[in-house]
Formats: structure tokens, C-alpha cells, sequence
């Protein structure tokens, strides 16, 4: 069975949700931070950065949740949160590693230097996606897919506050449908 | 046929380098980042973040260095993509491992320590984008340790994309992670590497 390692206020709580959607069934493996747990020897052997998530698959043992969650999308589920293209499968890893340079980055260094993450700053990031949701209901396309998973789970950062992006009109409705996803419900009700 | 801009003094450095291991023509609009032409209304409609690189390939516009060597890799049946799903997750997060860990952290301490005029210089910053660097190669290092390539039996587009955006790592001692060193040159010594790199000195 799926392990996975790491407390759900953390970038795990992406993994957890995207498992919730696909309705794989996976052993939890949580902890909380300050058990310093992710820098034992047993778990820096699973996963040399010391961060949490990690994902164990039988012989697959992988870290960085973005990536989990392609894979995980690619080999269960039919691969349908893929992308039903080539060219989908290639929006998902661009807006995926859009979330990682453009947001997620920049907000652990301005986190580590101690900055404040600006209303303005968030609400310039997320603008980018207005023509795309103009356009079409997800930003892979027609249907929802790890795109949409991924860019929207970085809302949920701790030192992010979501209601900044209440003034963009497509990014809001596109934030309140995918809230409404039972998968995400459940993920939000574990988290508590 | 393809049309690539974004100079290779910018992130698509990454993508020239994976056009040359395809062999694939291409068209070449060497927009330097920031510059006027990546300001104008006909670029931003490409590219809303108003950066470099983005690909246009006949009429599928893509934009993230690594995601469009990731599209190109798959789409050409190259080898460079890995098949398996397991190497191919490892190619991903390779790739989504180097952002995260290492690069705005090289940029910002090779700015921060050297390219920038001194008096712009801010050592705090240089110090924890340093800190952080060696944590990073110190994790490379383990990893190739245990395997000469990061996903999977052959040089493949996790190598590619990390290797390429460690271009300023050439210029960085590296002797303290040898397995990172002789990767990087195992890399950067590949013809295809050459030339994307004789495009930009």
C-alpha cells in the first residue's frame, strides 16, 4: 500500500487531497514537526532534504509534492487528471512549475528573510490565470485536473492569505468551484 | 515549424540545449529577458508573465523552461523521456526539486557575492542562499552516488533540465561534492550541451 509521510498542515496536505480525488487508498504516516521526525536518520534515508512529503510506492521513493502528484495522476485514475493530450499533459507541467518558480519560491525566500507577502504581490501572480479561466473552466482545459490541484493548493500556504484574490473575478469563481470538490472537503475535514 | 524565444543569456539556455539533442529545427527569437520586445502586447499574448522562454509550436504555445523540455522530450520519442512511470516521476521531480532548492538560491548568491556592483551586493542574502546550496549538492551528491544519472539508466530530461539550470555551477568550486562534479561535466561534455553553451559566451 501507498505510505505517505508528512503532517497535513504542510505541503502533504497537496498529496493527501490528490489521493482523496483519485480514491487510492494509502497508509498516513503524520507527525508533527516539532518531533523532529523528518531529520532522523530513518527518515533523511527515505528523504535527504529533510522535508515533508515523501511518497513510498513499493520501490519508488519519491519527494517534492508537485511532482507526486503528477505521478500519482499519471498511473491511477485512468490518467484522466493528466490531461486528455499531449498538449494538456504539457500545460499541467507548466503551470505546475509556474506555481513553483512564480509563487512558491519567491514565498519561502521572502518567509526565510522574514517579508510579509503582499496583497498586491499575490493578486499580480494570480492575474496571470484570468484569460486562461476567461477562456476555458480549468487551466488545463474543460475539466479539472493536477493543474488546477497544484496552483490552487498554494493558496493554502501558511503565509498566504487566500481572500487576496477575491478581487479576480475568474481566479475567485474557479477558487469556490474546486472548494465545493467532495475530495477536497474531506482533505480540509482531515486537516483539522 | 517551432519558434523558441528567449535568448540563451536567459532560461532558455535549458531549451536550446534539449532542440540541439532532438535535432530539431526550430525558428529563434533571442528575446533578452526584460527586454522591450518581451513588453510588447503581441509577446505578453503569448506569455502573460512576460518572461522567456515560451515555445509556439505550430499554434501550442508553452512557457516554463522545464516543462517545455519535458513536452519536447515526450513529444519527439527521444529516449530522453523516460518510458517507465517511475523514472519518469523521478525526471519530475528532479526537475521540480532543482527549482525549489537551487535555483533563484545560485542566482541569488552568485548575484548577491560576484555579478552585482558591490555597494549592491547583500551579503545576508548571499550567506542563506549559500546555506542552502550546500544542503542541496550535498542531496545531488548523495544521489549520484548511488547512480551515475538521476532517472533512470541513461542521461535523460531530469539530467538535462537540472544540469542546464546549474550553468552558473561551472563557475562554482565543487570540489567538496565530487559526484556532482564529474555529473556536471558528464553533461556539459555532451556536443549538444556545447552548442547551446557557445550560443551564450
Amino acid at each position: 500500500m501507498i505510505k505517505l509521510y508528512g503532517p497535513p498542515m504542510t505541503r502533504t496536505f497537496r498529496v493527501m487531497w490528490m489521493l482523496e480525488e483519485l480514491g487510492v487508498p494509502y497508509e498516513h504516516v503524520s507527525f508533527p514537526l516539532a518531533s523532529g521526525t523528518h531529520k532522523t536518520a530513518e527518515y533523511l534515508a527515505l528523504n535527504p532534504n529533510g522535508h515533508v512529503p515523501t511518497l513510498v510506492d513499493g520501490d519508488l521513493v519519491l519527494w517534492e509534492s508537485f511532482a507526486i502528484n503528477m505521478h500519482l495522476g499519471s498511473v491511477h485514475g485512468g490518467g484522466a487528471l493528466m490531461g486528455a493530450t499531449p498538449a494538456e499533459r504539457a500545460t499541467i507541467y507548466k503551470w505546475t512549475l509556474w506555481g513553483a518558480c512564480e509563487v512558491e519560491g519567491p514565498a519561502d525566500t521572502a518567509g526565510k528573510l522574514g517579508m510579509k507577502i503582499s496583497k498586491d504581490w499575490l493578486q499580480t501572480r494570480y492575474r496571470i490565470l484570468e484569460p486562461t479561466l476567461e477562456r476555458q473552466a480549468y487551466l488545463a482545459g474543460a475539466n479539472f485536473s493536477v493543474a488546477d490541484l497544484n496552483v490552487l493548493s498554494l493558496l493554502y500556504r501558511p503565509a498566504i492569505n487566500r481572500e487576496d484574490v477575491a478581487a479576480l473575478p475568474r481566479v475567485a469563481d474557479w477558487v469556490q468551484r474546486i472548494s465545493a470538490r467532495p475530495a477536497f472537503q474531506r482533505t480540509m475535514e482531515k486537516r483539522k | 515549424m517551432l519558434r523558441l524565444y528567449g535568448s540563451a543569456k536567459s532560461r532558455a539556455l535549458r531549451v536550446l540545449w534539449m532542440l540541439q539533442e532532438l535535432g530539431i529545427a526550430y525558428d529563434h527569437k533571442d528575446y533578452a529577458p526584460r527586454s522591450a520586445q518581451t513588453k510588447a502586447p503581441q509577446y505578453r499574448e503569448l506569455n502573460g508573465n512576460g518572461r522567456v522562454p515560451t515555445i509556439d509550436d505550430d499554434g501550442f504555445v508553452l512557457s516554463e523552461s522545464m516543462a517545455i523540455n519535458l513536452y519536447l522530450s515526450r513529444k519527439h520519442g527521444s529516449g530522453f523521456y523516460p518510458a517507465d512511470p517511475k523514472n519518469e516521476a523521478l525526471a519530475i521531480q528532479w526537475s521540480l526539486w532543482e527549482t525549489d532548492r537551487l535555483d533563484r538560491q545560485i542566482v541569488n548568491y552568485v548575484r548577491n557575492s560576484t555579478e552585482l556592483p558591490e555597494a549592491e551586493r547583500n551579503p545576508a542574502v548571499a550567506k542563506a542562499a549559500w546555506d542552502e546550496i550546500q544542503d542541496s549538492f550535498g542531496v545531488l551528491d548523495a544521489a549520484l552516488a548511488k547512480s551515475p544519472w538521476l532517472a533512470g539508466p541513461a542521461f535523460s530530461v531530469g539530467d538535462l533540465n537540472v544540469a542546464s539550470a546549474l550553468y552558473r555551477g561551472l563557475f562554482l568550486d565543487l570540489a567538496r561534492w565530487p559526484h556532482v562534479q564529474a555529473w556536471l561535466r558528464r553533461c556539459w561534455d555532451r556536443p549538444a550541451a556545447q552548442k547551446a553553451r557557445a550560443m551564450r559566451e
